[in-house]
């Protein structure tokens, strides 16, 4: 075995893709921002107290005050920093996002990976149980689940993740079902490779790229969930500075007499900005990674 | 029509297991319809949870409640104590119906035509702007374009009421939250499909032949581009139901989604498995639907699934 030389790296499918998205401005916009927004949550707490005000520090005196200097993006209700608050929800709303997206990749691949590798019977009925999870009220079903029970970290994933695996193992299934039926399969087969090895040695790489793609497509369908649940007032212990609860106390605080738009306004464009270009990065990606489909 | 009656027969087990999915979350759920009651005796809780058939064992209740389900009858409300739940929701679910349609027909009317005209003159700088404004609207949750409706119609400019519902007027700011984000989904699926079509081959032998393009576009191209459209009504009028919860709230409209909410939040039984339940069967319809219509529409649907 030899090096890779620059020929075969050039032929390399995430070279490929990568070269392909270099040249979709939205998507690399949206992946700077995201990045940006990613350092900014991981730092907060290294940053506090150095022109990150204390997320939870109230000023009463100063409450509700328009963005000034001092306080960027304004005060809310009880005096406290908005951009600090904003900046510390980040890191609940992109952590949630984050983790209960693994979760779904976690089922959702396994369940297509066997899905379609065994094919036959087993395949037909794990797809008609897909089926008939996909037609029930789900979201229903999570409301009523969270406002009933003691709320945890756990329910939530469970609840987040519960929905989107399935559109997950679909998506694996069918590229499964095409991929099993190539040469370089059966030459694995035909030399002795077990199932395992199949799987996660041959398929599961030419797997990655579709996977990367539906997980950064769900990451702000979980974000959005969990504002939505947040701002129902469902919201568990940790919670409590996500940017869904940060516009759900906005919305209580204001009215018209004292309009502060900054609570609503803020809050609201960066859960906006991050869901827009979560969804502006996963329509590059696909389009990176199947060319056919670009229209 | 083997189809169909597939598809119906599949929507009764799942309505089924909702009921009884929903009836044992509710009943082991902690807490009890009655603890938010202050200073009640003993006596007094046994003889309401005998009045409601609490205090029966539960596989009893289930059974009780699905042979009431089977008449149609949903039971009592806890919370309300004098209505039952088939009031509750036959005064609420018309309210939260004209709601929907009516941002349903808002977001055809608006979507459809600006996706034909997006194809119609595409590159141009009216598609550029139309497609990234309907990027935004998709992404732009329900919740935070309701508080900035709110803020500049109702709180700055003081046109529109923020919250209730007494009239036309209330329905315009609930109406325009809900249609938002399918405003946005339809012009880039109606776009998206027609510049699909409009490559074909038939439309290259009919713009050969001398057809204009507007005739080629509303004659020859919509028939066809519109048919992913119809598919997409069925997830659709799902989202709109979905949304309206959030709307209902914000906006204080006394339809099913605020009483699906407070009942769960008051532990009101029977309600909040009704809710449930409505609210499943209209998703189940609403899909069927929508299927039925793509069948109607394109006769290859009907026969690829015969098949």
């Amino acid at each position: 075995m030899t090096a890779p030389d620059k020929t075969s790296l050039l032929r390399s499918p995430w070279f490929d893709a990568w070269r392909r998205l270099k040249k979709n401005r939205a998507a690399l916009g949206s992946l700077f921002f995201l990045l940006l927004l990613m350092a900014a949550a991981l730092l907060a707490p290294l940053l506090q107290g150095h022109g990150v005000a204390n997320p939870d520090e109230q000023n009463l005196p100063l409450k509700l005050s328009a963005p000034c200097s001092a306080h960027l993006f304004g005060t809310d209700a009880l005096g406290r920093d908005l951009f600090a608050r904003i900046l510390f929800g980040a890191r609940i709303s992109l952590f949630i996002g984050l983790l209960a997206t693994l979760v779904t990749i976690f089922i959702g691949v396994t369940y297509g990976l066997v899905s379609g590798y065994q094919g036959g019977a087993l395949d037909n009925l794990m797809m008609r149980i897909v089926d008939i999870l996909y037609t029930l009220p789900f979201i229903f079903l999570v409301i009523l689940l969270l406002s009933l029970f003691e709320r945890s970290f756990l329910l939530l994933f469970i609840a987040l993740g519960a929905v989107q695996w399935l559109t997950m193992a679909r998506v694996v299934r069918g590229q499964v079902l095409s991929l099993k039926e190539r040469d370089y399969i059966s030459a694995v087969r035909a030399l002795g490779g077990n199932t395992s090895r199949i799987l996660f040695r041959h398929l599961l790489p030419n797997l990655l790229g579709i996977i990367v793609v539906y997980a950064t497509l769900t990451v702000p369908v979980i974000i959005l969930q969990e504002a939505f649940l947040a701002f129902l007032g469902l919201t568990v212990p940790g919670q409590e500075h996500s940017w869904g609860m940060l516009i759900n106390e906005g919305i209580d605080a204001i009215n018209p007499v004292r309009i502060s738009w900054w609570l609503i306004v803020f809050p609201g464009m960066f859960l906006t900005l991050t869901l827009l270009t979560l969804n502006f990065l996963g329509d590059g990606l696909r389009d990176a990674f199947d060319p056919r489909d670009k229209g | 029509m083997a189809y169909l009656v597939r598809r119906l027969l599949i929507s009764l087990p799942v309505l089924l297991c909702v009921a009884v999915f929903s009836f044992l979350l509710v009943h082991y759920a902690p807490g009890s319809p009655f603890t938010s009651e202050k200073n009640i005796s003993d006596e007094t809780l046994i003889a309401l949870k005998k009045e409601y058939g609490l205090d029966r064992s539960l596989p009893m209740q289930l059974a009780l409640y699905l042979r009431n389900l089977s008449k149609g009858y949903l039971g009592r409300s806890v919370y309300y104590k004098d209505q039952t739940v088939n009031e509750i929701i036959a005064t609420a679910l018309p309210v939260s119906a004209k709601l929907g349609l009516f941002a349903l027909m808002v977001a055809l009317l608006i979507g459809i035509p600006i996706g034909i005209l997006s194809a119609y003159r595409k590159n141009s700088w009216l598609d550029h702007a139309s497609m990234a404004v309907s990027m935004i609207g998709i992404s732009l949750p329900g919740f935070v374009l309701a508080s900035l409706l709110i803020l500049f119609f109702s709180f700055y400019l003081g046109w529109l009421p923020a919250v209730g519902y007494a009239g036309p007027r209330y329905v315009i700011l609930p109406a325009l939250t809900l249609s938002a984000p399918y405003i946005a989904y339809l012009a880039r699926l109606t776009r998206a499909s027609l510049l699909e079509v409009l490559s074909q081959e038939y439309i290259t032998t009919a713009r050969a032949k001398g057809v204009s393009t507007a005739r080629l576009l509303f004659r020859h191209a919509l028939k066809n581009g519109i048919l992913p459209v119809i598919s997409f009504l069925g997830p659709a009028s799902a989202g709109i139901l979905t949304g309206s919860i959030v709307v209902e709230k914000i906006f204080a409209v006394p339809g099913l989604g605020i009483n699906f909410i407070h009942s769960a939040l008051h532990r009101d039984y029977f309600l909040a498995i009704g809710c449930a339940l409505v609210y499943g069967a209209l998703l189940i319809s609403f899909n069927l639907l929508a299927d039925l219509l793509a069948a109607a529409a394109d006769p290859r649907i009907a026969h690829d699934r015969a098949g």
